[in-house]
């Protein structure tokens, strides 16, 4: 069997398995529930105000529900005890245990992607309901969630073959802060708003770590500073810093450093005793 | 087939070794059970000759070093208790085991068949530790392997018929259990261990 098969044949298995998961079903669907409270809350505004209502509520459900989801995929994916066995079933079918990280790293994608689906279409609907047609820039944003989740699954895959699930996911969720807040004294070292002894160091390492994707309309609710905690205002110094959406670019270079990490991961698992 | 000397596994760097000292050789058509007690090393020895864990020791399988996928095509596995993932159904299970193995659905419910296996709708976690024997022996039986794994078969009708027309045919078994009943006469050849060296 060739290893893009092996990988396709174990994705699958490993998708079908974790959307089933009581876990993710209920995290799914309290998002859900939330954006539809969001849209009702909505009603109570008026035009711009009724729009910001519920794009806050629904990035406040991308990102912490996002966190969770991709954090919990990605900490299972390598931990030898995570499944009782079922990863060393895997490997011992004989396709090479790369193929399976990989494998496994893919079905937890696209669960991760099947979430944000749900999300994304039950906010395109809401936003139908009250009257703002299918809002397009939070489409884009929701699609902006997925990569910045998706570092944070592949960061805990990565940690999930040399470290116990829970440490694995806390890692994530840190590199997920880190990454962010890079954006963030990116932003303000373009700005000049920091000292120049940290401006080269800001920008340098903006240039070699993966980047927080931030959307054109998270940028336009951060500059007004009704994005909610999700994406609160951004002030350095006393000064207030406008985060520019991220370049094409930049959108590039996160997926390629998803892609770096998810091989570092299958390149990581060839050496580890399994269950 | 197998050739095994001074097997040794270790699961953590540093630690004292779970198994040490164990040697043997398995031929084609033959047979070996290891027994003991719980935390013995039995599961450890047929994780050693899968290449799961390690160092190994001196192992050869099919003439190469344990783990190799062209040894591990070779090689149904059957894991002890309960190895299935969560949301997972049986018949996925199977399934995935034959398509990874280069078979298809159709060899996977043959295998099912023979080990006795009746609940392929039934989701991993639902199953009666009995069925959970009984799937674990299925994904072992796909394909016609040259050598059978089994950690812990239960001693159904189904098992001894699969072990013997296995044996039969020229393919070697492996196993470990804790309560052997028949199979030492079974399998022909025994190996008792504790504490993770032979007793």
């Amino acid at each position: 069997m060739s290893p893009l098969a092996a990988i396709a044949v174990i994705g699958s298995a490993e998708f079908r398995a974790l959307v089933r998961r009581r876990w993710f079903f209920i995290t799914v669907a309290v998002g859900l529930v939330l954006i539809v409270a969001g849209t009702i809350f909505a009603f109570g505004d008026d035009g711009q105000l009724r729009s910001d209502a519920l794009r806050s509520w629904t990035l406040a459900v991308e990102v912490i529900g996002g966190l969770v989801i991709a954090a919990s995929l990605g900490s299972s994916a390598g931990n030898r005890d995570a499944d009782g066995g079922w990863l060393g079933i895997q490997v011992a079918s004989g396709v090479g245990r790369s193929p399976v990280m990989l494998g496994r790293i893919v079905g937890r994608t696209l669960a991760l992607v099947a979430a944000f689906a749900a999300w994304i279409i039950v906010a395109a609907i809401c936003s139908l309901i009250v009257g703002n047609g299918i809002d397009g820039p939070l489409v884009v944003t929701g699609l902006a969630g997925i990569e910045n989740m998706l570092v944070v699954l592949t960061v805990a895959a990565l940690c999930s073959v040399a470290i116990g699930p829970i440490a694995a996911g806390v890692t994530a969720g840190i590199v997920y802060i880190f990454v962010q807040a890079l954006v963030n004294l990116a932003s303000a070292a373009e700005a000049n708003v920091i000292g120049t002894s940290w401006t080269g160091l800001m920008r340098t390492l903006y240039f070699i770590f993966p980047r927080g994707i931030v959307s054109p309309m998270v940028a336009d609710l951060q500059a007004r500073d009704v994005a909610g905690l999700a994406a609160p205002r951004v002030v350095v110094n006393g000064n207030i810093v406008f985060i520019q959406p991220s370049s094409w670019g930049s959108v590039i270079f996160t997926l390629g450093w998803c892609v770096l990490l998810a091989f570092a991961a299958a390149g990581a698992i060839r050496k580890r005793a399994l269950s | 087939m197998i050739r095994a000397r001074d097997v040794q596994v270790r699961y953590q760097r540093g630690a004292a070794m779970a198994v040490s000292g164990v040697t043997f050789d398995l031929a084609p058509g033959k047979g070996l059970l290891f027994t003991g007690g719980h935390g013995s090393g039995k599961s450890s020895v047929l994780r050693a000759v899968l290449g799961l864990a390690g160092p190994g020791g001196d192992i050869t399988v099919f003439g190469s070093a344990p783990g190799t996928p062209a040894a591990l095509q070779r090689i149904g596995w059957a894991p002890q208790s309960w190895p299935f993932t969560y949301g997972i159904r049986a018949g996925e299970v199977a399934t995935m085991v034959a398509r990874l193995k280069g078979h298809g659905p159709a060899e996977a419910a043959a295998a099912m068949e023979e080990a006795g296996f009746t609940a392929p709708n039934k989701l991993a976690p639902l199953l009666e530790i009995e069925e959970s024997r009984q799937l674990s022996l299925a994904c072992a039986l796909i394909g016609t392997p040259d050598l059978l794994v089994l950690d812990d078969p239960w001693e159904f009708d189904e098992t001894v018929a699969a072990i013997r027309r296995a044996l039969d045919r020229g393919c070697a078994v492996l196993a470990a259990s804790t309560d052997p009943g028949g199979l030492p006469a079974l399998l022909g050849a025994s190996i008792a261990l504790a504490e993770g060296v032979p007793a």
